[in-house]
């Protein structure tokens, strides 16, 4: 069951690399976090109650609900829900999203480990890949922030693995969740959106030498 | 209740109240009581050294280097800011942010330093981040806003890999059948670990944790907040956070020493060392903007410290050093680029000069602080490179020696042929009636500061080379002074 959830949170990434419009990617975003959600609940059972509450509300409420929303907020708001203009061809991005899951498919292979989850390990490194992909490859600052919280996914599927062992890491994935993803989304929602009025990055150039 | 719940708990109080107060005098007298605190809290680490203080926190002597010189940094910070936000009358909303956010970043960083659990001392990483955003936002303009906006975005990608790293050390735990990330745990256990393990988790710390101590590969943001945030902020970020981000990474370093990664991982520091000065040497030749230009002195010096750390033998004791000297230094010249940019109203070198004249102290400080940043003698920096350049020769790194030499050249003549535009150009008579002058007693703090630094390089206190000694002890291969 697990398994399936993380195959199914695997091919929301390929989806992520080529939708080309803002909703989707947010509706994608929402989707990852309720999969997310339903790893947590299957594999952290044997953790203390509240702190297993704690995180399926961070994973329900935050991930899935919240940070989509806002998000959808501020293009509602900048009237921007057309094309995120991919300036890459369609057939590039499939095929560096395929790359990616090669890569990390030999990766985890290659490191065969005992306490190493080759499925856990292939999603969450091909998730922080694929986000650091969007944030290089994408123009505006809200593809930018969404590659961020795809990568933080990565990272907090990964930190799953080793929860059952080792909560505190899990709580730790939480803090860097809730506090970076609530600070980025802060400053972008109430400053950047309203200040510039434009979302493309190319505005951000006054900073140079 | 003891000294640590005190400073913790104490703070936290004194900054809500900033931000509950709104009057910009009363706002900096609260600071007396927090760098009371922090005086106090110094102090009493230094009774309480190499004791258990708590689960997560412990005072060694590599911490109590760093957390007497943040305490020194800060309490002219706090002077600095002050004087500035009188100077262009602040809003009282933005004065109380700013010093809220202030008081929680400096504890933020003592968290670091004294954390004795990886977990820990990475949330504390975390919350320099959210707690700097504030403070380079402080002028609320376009250039802030982007600058803000760069940062926090990539130091969150920074402390997301940090994170990584500290889960595949997480792995490399399991494989050694203690589930424990405190260093005293894992020093124990770290040699049962997975080496591939310790050197994925080692990448992942120094590429997160570069965006603190500014180092390639994500300094760039760094330079930014340092340019847009007011100087005693950027006085804080190079004096302060640069040694707090050498600190993180030295922890991992120092567990991870032990074991057969160690020329590994000497390899990787190295390369980010030199390739961090050469970016530094490059930048400098070019660079007009005398905020950056001191920024990118700061990814110089960060990469001499990492490649002095990567040489070993007497090069650990030259780090640490070079950071001490480096950080007096560093922010003094902050302090004073503040006093520039107050005088002529812009950051432009070309458009400056002849500030030697206008402000004779504060230029000779910038003009003693210039000799110690170029370390040249009796700049305290003089001796920590001609050890580390001591410790590239006996372990046989001709190459790295020599490139660091030829770059060095290039950092000398750029940064010499700016700051000398700035102290003695000469300006159009109407020029210098109109410009107003700053008081030479706004300059003090530099002045303590640049002869603490001086005095390092002259006749360095017996008692801190003992520190630093005991700082590096456990190192493998370490060559006493």
């Amino acid at each position: 069951m697990v398994n399936l959830l993380i195959i199914a949170f695997a091919m929301t990434l390929t989806y992520s690399a080529i939708a080309n419009r803002f909703s989707s990617l947010i509706r994608i975003l929402a989707i990852q976090g309720l999969l997310i959600f339903g790893v947590a609940l299957l594999e952290l059972h044997q953790i203390n109650l509240i702190n297993l509450i704690f995180i399926l509300l961070e994973t329900l409420v935050f991930k899935s609900i919240l940070v989509p929303a806002i998000l959808y907020a501020v293009i509602t708001r900048n009237k921007v829900s057309r094309d995120c203009e991919i300036n890459k061809s369609f057939f590039n991005s499939i095929f560096s999203v395929i790359a990616i899951f090669a890569f990390s498919f030999v990766l985890a292979y290659q490191l065969h480990d005992e306490h190493l989850k080759i499925i856990y390990f292939t999603a969450s490194v091909s998730a922080i890949m694929i986000g650091i992909f969007l944030m290089i490859f994408r123009k505006t600052i809200i593809t930018h922030t969404i590659g961020y919280i795809i990568l933080e996914n990565g990272i907090f599927l990964f930190s799953l693995a080793l929860g059952s062992d080792m909560p505190m890491i899990v709580n730790m994935g939480i803090l860097l969740d809730l506090f970076s993803t609530v600070l980025i989304l802060g400053i972008f929602v109430n400053r950047i959106s309203d200040v510039f009025n434009n979302i493309e990055v190319d505005v951000l150039t006054t900073l140079k030498d | 209740m003891d000294f640590l719940e005190l400073y913790f708990i104490g703070s936290v109080l004194i900054a809500l109240l900033m931000y509950l107060v709104k009057g910009r005098k009363l706002d900096y007298l609260l600071f007396i009581p927090f760098l009371g605190l922090q005086i106090y809290f110094t102090y009493r680490s230094w009774f309480s050294m190499n004791q258990v203080l708590d689960e997560y926190f412990s005072v060694d002597a590599l911490s109590m280097i760093f957390l007497i010189l943040n305490t020194v940094v800060a309490v002219p910070t706090v002077i600095h800011a002050f004087l500035s936000a009188e100077r262009k009358h602040d809003s009282r909303r933005a004065v109380s942010i700013h010093n809220a956010a202030l008081v929680l970043f400096i504890v933020a960083m003592t968290g670091v330093l004294i954390s004795s659990h990886v977990g820990l001392l990475w949330a504390f990483a975390e919350a320099t981040t959210l707690t700097s955003a504030a403070l380079i936002y402080h002028d609320r303009n376009l250039v802030a806003l982007e600058a803000t906006w760069k940062y926090v975005f990539v130091a969150s990608i920074g402390i997301a890999f940090a994170f990584l790293g500290i889960l595949f050390l997480g792995i490399a735990t399991q494989d050694a059948q203690s589930p424990d990330l405190s260093l005293v745990a894992l020093a124990k256990s770290v040699n049962a670990m997975e080496s591939t393990w310790l050197k994925m988790s080692f990448l992942f710390i120094v590429a997160g944790f570069s965006v603190k101590i500014g180092t390639v590969p994500l300094f760039t943001v760094e330079i930014d907040a340092k340019d847009a945030a007011p100087s005693a902020i950027g006085a804080l970020f190079s004096g302060g956070l640069l040694n707090v981000g050498f600190v993180a990474i030295f922890r991992f370093y120092e567990v991870f020493s032990h074991t057969e990664i160690h020329a590994w991982m000497n390899k990787v520091l190295m390369i980010t060392g030199l390739t961090s000065v050469f970016f530094a040497a490059v930048y400098l030749l070019s660079v007009k903007n005398f905020k950056r230009m001191f920024a990118y002195s700061s990814l110089e010096h960060a990469g001499l410290v990492l490649i002095a750390v990567s040489a070993g033998g007497v090069g650990y004791f030259a780090a640490i050093f070079h950071l001490i000297a480096h950080s007096l230094i560093k922010a003094s010249l902050f302090f004073q680029i503040g006093q520039v940019q107050q005088t002529f109203r812009h950051k432009n070198v070309e458009r400056t000069g002849n500030y030697l004249r206008i402000n004779p102290w504060g230029g000779a400080a910038l003009l003693v602080g210039f000799v110690g940043i170029l370390a040249l003698p009796p700049s305290g920096l003089f001796i920590s490179e001609v050890l580390t350049f001591k410790a590239l020769i006996t372990g046989d790194h001709w190459l790295v020696m020599g490139l660091l030499a030829f770059l060095l050249t290039f950092i000398l003549y750029g940064m010499g042929s700016s700051l000398l535009q700035v102290l003695f150009k000469p300006l159009p008579a109407e020029e210098l009636t109109s410009i107003e002058r700053i008081s030479a007693w706004e300059s003090v703090p530099e002045w303590i500061l640049l002869l603490g630094a001086l005095t390092l390089g002259l006749y360095p206190p017996p008692a801190l080379n003992n520190l630093i000694q005991t700082a590096v002890a456990h190192l493998p291969n370490v060559v006493k002074l």
